[in-house]
């Protein structure tokens, strides 16, 4: 038979039936032979009693409609969500584009600087060749044997004097054709010999 | 409805570590709105009610905290919390009585540390298991069995009188 000192520390589990078996049990057995201990389980189930009455619950009035009214406010509509959403999103578009330009523009610039005969490339592709270019026109076949055999040969100037030589013959007959595209003005240029004046 | 369901043991776990009714609506309610933000957060490793207890107790506690509310044993403010709470209603003999032996209760419960206090309003009051107090409370299941037994053995010692009555 158990002692109560050994079984007290039972009772108050024991009432709220969270003893395991084997000790509920136990409990059991000794409650059937003892009245003190059987005195206290009673004090602590009317204990419980006094409390429930002695400490109500305060009034939940309004409680339920409260918490739904602000998580309703706190739920927006789908709608405005959504529209939220695209906001954002066009939003990070235009930052993603703009920083992608930024990153190409920085990029062209580095290889500019980095290469400064890409200047003259890029340069070449918009406004024609920096350097005079000569041309050596192919030679046809003499017309007359007893002429002198004429030597073609067309130049251009940069373009940015707009000006250029669209022919040039050295050897006789002499002739030098100037265009002026400014002025739209086109020179022709004849020597002596190509006048017929000889 | 889920609040519907649980909105008394919740505010029951709040009133159990804040006292003041009027704090544990508070509380209470603000468990549920945690509970909405942070669903996607439940793991199902406990279960539900475990869930929203604990977070109503961790509000609680931060409450405390925070506000300085927190209701010492025998302080003049636990005083004043208790005496906040309504007692019975009626003027017959019987309402008479009732109110006298609730008065005496809740002296009583004064009496006890707030960790007593604690384990044995969520107990009687809210019903739950050891297992659900040890959750709450952040404490092993052993000291909620000896704490529980420890408030009953001294409630029972204060209320000596009433019991007899």
């Amino acid at each position: 038979m158990s002692h109560c000192d050994d079984i007290a520390p039972l009772l108050s589990a024991y009432s709220d039936g969270e003893l395991s078996p084997l000790e509920t049990d136990q409990v059991t057995r000794h409650l059937d032979s003892c009245e003190a201990c059987r005195d206290t389980l009673v004090d602590f189930v009317l204990l419980g009693h006094h409390l429930r009455s002695a400490v109500p619950m305060p009034s939940l009035d309004g409680f339920v409609e409260n918490v739904m009214g602000s998580i309703a406010a706190e739920r927006r509509p789908l709608r405005d969500r959504a529209l939220n959403w695209l906001d954002e999103l066009r939003g990070r578009w235009v930052a993603i584009v703009s920083l992608g330009g930024a990153a190409i523009a920085t990029a062209a610039l580095l290889l500019v600087l980095a290469e400064p005969a890409t200047v003259g490339r890029l340069a070449s592709l918009f406004h024609g060749p920096a350097n005079p270019v000569v041309e050596v026109a192919k030679q046809e076949p003499p017309r007359n044997p007893v002429e002198p055999e004429p030597v073609a040969v067309t130049a251009s100037v940069p373009s940015n004097s707009q000006a250029f030589i669209s022919r040039l013959e050295a050897k006789p007959p002499s002739v030098a054709t100037w265009s002026e595209p400014d002025n739209k003005t086109t020179v022709i240029w004849l020597g002596d010999d190509a006048s017929g004046n000889d | 409805m889920l609040v519907q369901r649980y909105q008394q043991r919740v505010v029951g776990v709040a009133r159990a570590l804040v006292h003041n009714p009027d704090d544990a609506v508070e509380l209470g309610q603000e468990t549920f709105i945690r509970a909405f933000q942070n669903l996607k957060s439940f793991e199902g490793r406990s279960s539900f009610s475990t869930w929203l207890y604990r977070i109503a107790s961790n509000l609680a506690i931060d409450w405390r905290r925070r506000e300085s509310r927190y209701m010492v044993a025998h302080g003049e403010e636990a005083e004043n919390e208790l005496r906040k709470i309504p007692s019975g209603e009626g003027d017959s003999f019987r309402a008479l009585a009732r109110d006298e032996t609730s008065r005496k209760v809740r002296e009583a419960l004064k009496e006890l540390t707030a960790e007593h206090r604690q384990v044995i309003l969520l107990r009687e009051m809210e019903g739950l298991s050891y297992e659900e107090i040890s959750d709450i409370l952040s404490c092993p299941k052993g000291t909620v069995m000896s704490r529980l037994h420890y408030a009953r053995s001294h409630l029972r010692d204060l209320l000596k009188d009433v019991e007899a009555s």
